[in-house]
């Protein structure tokens, strides 16, 4: 009974704690030095990582090909962890139609797609050692990410194209909710399909499978892309919280200039 | 420094593009951050004020 009445108080103090930063006053005060909390994070996570990628021996079967790994697998984890940012934050603005939830949405979606290009071409760099080739059409791991990229373009090119902000903000929590669809698509391709990629070897039902020697640099290097991710995702959030400040001042600048036209 | 096999410029090109691609990253959220607080302060010196800074 404790336990749960302490679970139940942590998990309210959570949500309080989400109700205080969905206010975009205080997002921006509270940002203002998390965005150093999260910059120290991801320099001292890159700094170990490359340290100890640079000391990492060869391994047995891709020699030192292995070395892309600690940049392909974090940018394919971020590319499926920043459409998983949008999926929750269009929930948050179909549901509760919170704007903070729309700029949160918005904000992710270039940066997901960066990172998703970034998976693309270093599994494309990747790929040529181990498969002797760059690119393979019909390998569906390559065609499901390829999909996801096209998914965060067309996120972008849905809110630009739709004049209204309110209208464009729920196409785009609509696509943002659907699209999540091919998340899973894309962790399960190399289960369900015979595919040229290798299958999962660090989160698999089974535990790990990757030797200490590449698995800590590999997830210390995931850490610091998640760290960086966020805190471009801070970042860009607060650009478009102050565009809007300034869309609305410039509003009201006009209709101020229009009533004064209209009296004289 | 690095001689990583047959395969070295694929392993630095892998390395060099992602470090581009996350620099043009940063650099894009820094700039963007600076280029709305100076269209803020540019209205606000024309006197147009948001309603919470008035109080």
């Amino acid at each position: 009974m404790e336990r749960q009445l302490a679970a139940v108080s942590t998990w309210g103090r959570l949500g309080n704690f989400f109700n205080r930063i969905a206010n975009p006053s205080i997002f921006m005060r509270f940002s203002e030095w998390f965005l150093y909390v999260l910059a120290v994070g991801a320099l001292v996570c890159f700094i170990s990582s490359l340290y100890l990628i640079y000391h990492s021996p060869p391994d047995l079967k891709h020699g030192h090909n292995v070395k892309m790994m600690f940049v392909h697998v974090p940018a394919a984890w971020i590319s499926m962890m920043g459409y998983s940012v949008i999926f929750f934050s269009s929930i948050g603005y179909f549901v509760w139609r919170h704007p903070l939830a729309d700029v949160s949405a918005q904000a992710a979606a270039p940066i997901g797609a960066a990172f998703t290009f970034l998976a693309l071409v270093t599994g494309s760099l990747w790929g040529k050692p181990g498969w002797g080739t760059y690119w393979e059409w019909g390998e569906p791991r390559i065609m499901s990410v390829l999909i996801l990229f096209f998914l965060y373009l067309g996120l972008m090119a849905l809110r630009q194209a739709i004049e209204d902000r309110y209208q464009a903000a729920i196409s785009c929590s609509v696509l943002g909710m659907v699209g999540f669809v091919i998340v899973p698509i894309i962790k399960f391709s190399v289960d369900w399909w015979n595919t040229l990629h290798q299958p999962a070897s660090v989160l698999t039902s089974e535990g790990s499978k990757m030797a200490s020697v590449y698995q800590n640099p590999l997830l210390i290097m995931g850490l610091g892309f998640t760290l960086l991710f966020f805190w471009i995702h801070f970042k860009k959030m607060r650009v478009e919280i102050l565009r809007r400040r300034v869309l609305t001042l410039q509003m009201s600048q006009v209709e101020k200039a229009s009533r004064q036209q209209a009296a004289e | 420094m690095f001689e990583y096999g047959p395969h070295t410029d694929l392993i630095i090109a892998s390395y060099v593009i992602t470090s581009i691609v996350l620099l043009a990253l940063i650099a894009w959220g820094h700039l963007g951050e600076w280029s709305q607080r100076k269209a803020l302060v540019r209205l606000e010196k024309q006197g147009i004020k948001r309603r919470s800074s008035q109080r």
